[in-house]
């Protein structure tokens, strides 16, 4: 009769925190360990610059970076589709100008987004170049291309989740971000 | 007066050098086989688990009729229990407790009140009681001379979407009764196992400065970066010796495939299209199927790495996003509707590239994000339908599919 | 074979009644052992099987596969389930080899 020992199968599994730029808690000893209540470690977070109070020396009103980046709007797109309709190019223009101007000290992190409820590799390409249209046309209007960078969430960033049309087209998006 | 005559015709029909026998049968005509519990420790929540787990297993594993009652007996009884008398088999099973805590199953199957398979399993804890469970379901399949099920002894890696931009990655069996969050906050995606013994894996984290590619050791939990690129890195797949990925990255926005080198740590750029080439899998050891726009749609294409040919692979439909190869063999999602305005459906179609064949596998709902188990007898996917997600499980060769839902938030994707 | 029986077997009723019995005997065992797989309704395979006088299978082998893959899988395994089962001792006291259609109903 034959045994068979499992419990080498999954005695090393162990919890640790998710990424960020620390080093991730190790649990070096092989046995299973229930982590007790493994750390959240939270991701990078846009940091506010300074207090309200305080003066940016380049000389416009004293804005936080989060106010700044309130006037970058988001770009929607039709289904399926990733080149800019004629309604949001005002959009980009005047996201370009801000870019340029109140936001000339941080980088651009444009985040792409689809409505498709589904996650495959297709649907974070098809953000990815929705982000990239934006960068193209940011560039276009003198942006420096290296200020800006690009990231797709695919469908895994919804602002809404009704399935209604609106929710759909709310949730085919470039999003901006400003990072020091 | 017929009767004797078509005695008499048997007669002599049956000692002539050509009679035939006719064996005429029904196709779902399975033998039935019924579960004996005769375990001594445990309580009676715990028993039941493990009755209900290994029912389920024989049911996965498609050559019983499964009996579902719930009957206790003596492990050492010479008979099978009265009201089993007529099933072709009976699994009995005793659960015990040792002194170090661990769990230890002993099996008998019994075919016509004979015995004709023991076996002993033990696991130190037993809160993975489902891995014996498998085991067990995976020996009496293999001692029927069934085709291999080695794919219910694997684990699955997935990562779940919690929130907006949050997920965990959790290690699982493959009904996720076990599951164990392996890589908790952040918003961390695309799992892919490093090796064929599931004993590293790969990951996408999103929330690092640019994507990163990373890679986990399990036992010593030690993370290192693979590879970063902006816009999109991802880990699409790994070749069966662990030295060769497929990875998707977007250098300039630019979403293209490559293939990387473990030990050198150099990649190659595999496909040149201005548009959106991603998705690579193996088909083989030198050749991958992939998702490309280069026709204005979505569709499947091969290649051999690195040559420049590009071969289409599908003629159907207006949108195939999603691929895994085996063999001969390709499974797609297809996108069945094209409507900006309400649901649409994606189903998954199976085709040969040697012959016409093709056959659609599912029929409602979203289903995407196939793979082929490694011995091809299995398609895993994600299924979601009715805001309800769940990890579905297709048996090819016998035209079964099996779902086990997700108990909170969305399968991202997944690995096997 | 008790001497009752052995009066009769010079009658054809009787000894047909046997044979038909050990006929029926061994339709019924290939008939247990033989599991359909599904998507194979209509065809059929025709197999060879000899057994000796008390019982053993000597011999199982296809003459004619099918054109359904699925069911030439199965067959090919049914020889291995046979192996060990103990067929019904020969009427007549001698070896016997028959030819067997599996055919999955349609």
């Amino acid at each position: 009769m034959k045994s068979i020992v499992l419990s080498g199968v999954v005695a090393a599994l162990l919890v640790f925190s998710g990424c960020s730029s620390k080093d991730p808690v190790v649990d070096a000893e092989t046995q299973e360990v229930e982590a007790p209540a493994a750390q959240e470690v939270k991701a990078v977070e846009t940091e506010t610059v300074s207090s309200e109070s305080s003066v940016i020396s380049s000389g416009t009103d004293s804005l936080t970076m989060s106010d700044i980046e309130k006037q970058l709007t988001s770009v929607y797109f039709d289904f399926d589709k990733f080149n800019i309709r004629a309604d949001m190019q005002e959009k980009v223009t005047t996201s370009a100008a801000v870019a340029n101007a109140a936001a000339s000290a941080y980088s651009v992190k444009l985040e792409g987004n689809c409505d498709e409820w589904g996650s495959d590799e297709y649907n974070f390409a098809l953000g990815l170049k929705r982000a990239n249209a934006v960068k193209k046309a940011l560039v276009a209007e003198g942006v420096d291309a290296a200020r800006v960078a690009m990231v797709s969430y695919g469908e895994s960033n919804p602002v809404c989740s009704d399935k209604t049309k609106d929710c759909w087209a709310q949730n085919r998006r470039v999003d901006f971000k400003l990072l020091p | 007066m017929k009767l004797f005559l078509s005695l008499l015709m048997l007669f002599s029909l049956s000692f002539a050098e050509d009679s035939t026998i006719e064996v005429i049968k029904r196709v779902d005509s399975l033998p039935s086989i019924a579960v004996e519990d005769s375990s001594i420790s445990y309580d009676d929540t715990f028993k039941m688990r493990f009755f209900k787990s290994i029912v389920a297993d024989l049911n996965v594993i498609s050559i019983f009729n499964v009996d579902r009652h719930y009957r206790e007996t003596h492990f050492n009884d010479t008979n099978v229990i009265v009201n089993n008398k007529d099933m072709n088999y009976v699994l009995r099973y005793k659960m015990f407790e040792d002194d170090n805590g661990a769990l230890n199953i002993g099996i008998k199957l019994l075919e016509e009140n004979k015995l004709v398979l023991s076996k002993n399993y033990k696991v130190g804890r037993k809160n993975i009681y489902m891995f014996i469970s498998h085991a067990i379901a995976y020996d009496i399949n293999e001692f029927m001379g069934e085709a291999s099920v080695a794919w219910m002894k694997r684990k699955v890696i997935f990562s779940r979407i919690i929130a907006p931009k949050k997920s965990e990655i959790v290690i699982a069996d493959y009904t996720l009764t076990y599951q164990h969050t392996i890589v908790k906050g952040g918003f961390n995606v695309f799992p892919k196992w490093a090796n064929r013994a599931q004993k590293s894996f790969y990951y996408t984290a999103l929330d690092a400065k640019i994507p990163t590619l990373k890679h986990v050791d399990i036992k010593t939990a030690k993370v290192t970066n693979v590879i970063s690129s902006d816009g999109m890195m991802i880990c699409s797949d790994v070749s069966d010796d662990g030295k060769t990925l497929l990875l998707t990255m977007a250098k300039d926005g630019q979403p293209d495939v490559y293939s990387y080198k473990t030990n050198t740590k150099k990649y190659t750029r595999e496909t040149k299209y201005n548009g959106i080439d991603v998705n690579a899998q193996f088909m083989s050891k030198d050749k991958m199927v992939f998702i490309s726009n280069r026709l204005g749609y979505p569709n499947v294409f091969a290649k051999r790495l690195g040559s420049s040919e590009v071969e289409q692979m599908i003629y159907y439909g207006k949108s195939n996003s999603a691929c895994s190869a085996h063999g001969e063999y390709i499974v797609y999602k297809a996108r069945e509707s094209s409507n900006a305005f309400s649901a649409n459906t994606f189903n998954l179609h199976l085709i040969s590239t040697k012959t016409d064949f093709i056959r659609r596998l599912t029929a409602t709902g979203v289903n995407e994000f196939p793979r082929f188990s490694k011995d091809g007898d299995a398609i895993i996917f994600i299924k979601n339908y009715m805001a309800q997600s769940s990890i579905g499980i297709i048996r090819l060769k016998h035209n079964k599919n099996y779902l086990f839902p997700l108990k909170y938030g969305r399968v991202q994707s997944m690995d096997w | 074979m008790d001497s009752a029986k052995t009066n009769e077997e010079s009658t054809p009723t009787s000894s047909g009644s046997e044979v038909n019995e050990y006929l029926a005997k061994i339709q019924a065992l290939v008939y247990k052992y033989f599991n359909v797989p599904p998507n194979s309704e209509g065809y059929s395979v025709m197999a060879y099987i000899e057994l000796n006088s008390i019982g053993k299978v000597m011999d199982f082998r296809i003459l004619n596969y099918s054109a359904n893959d699925a069911l030439n899988s199965e067959v090919d395994k049914i020889k291995n389930r046979l192996k060990s089962v103990v067929f019904p001792i020969n009427p007549q006291n001698r070896s016997f080899n028959t030819k067997v259609i599996l055919k999955s109903k349609e």
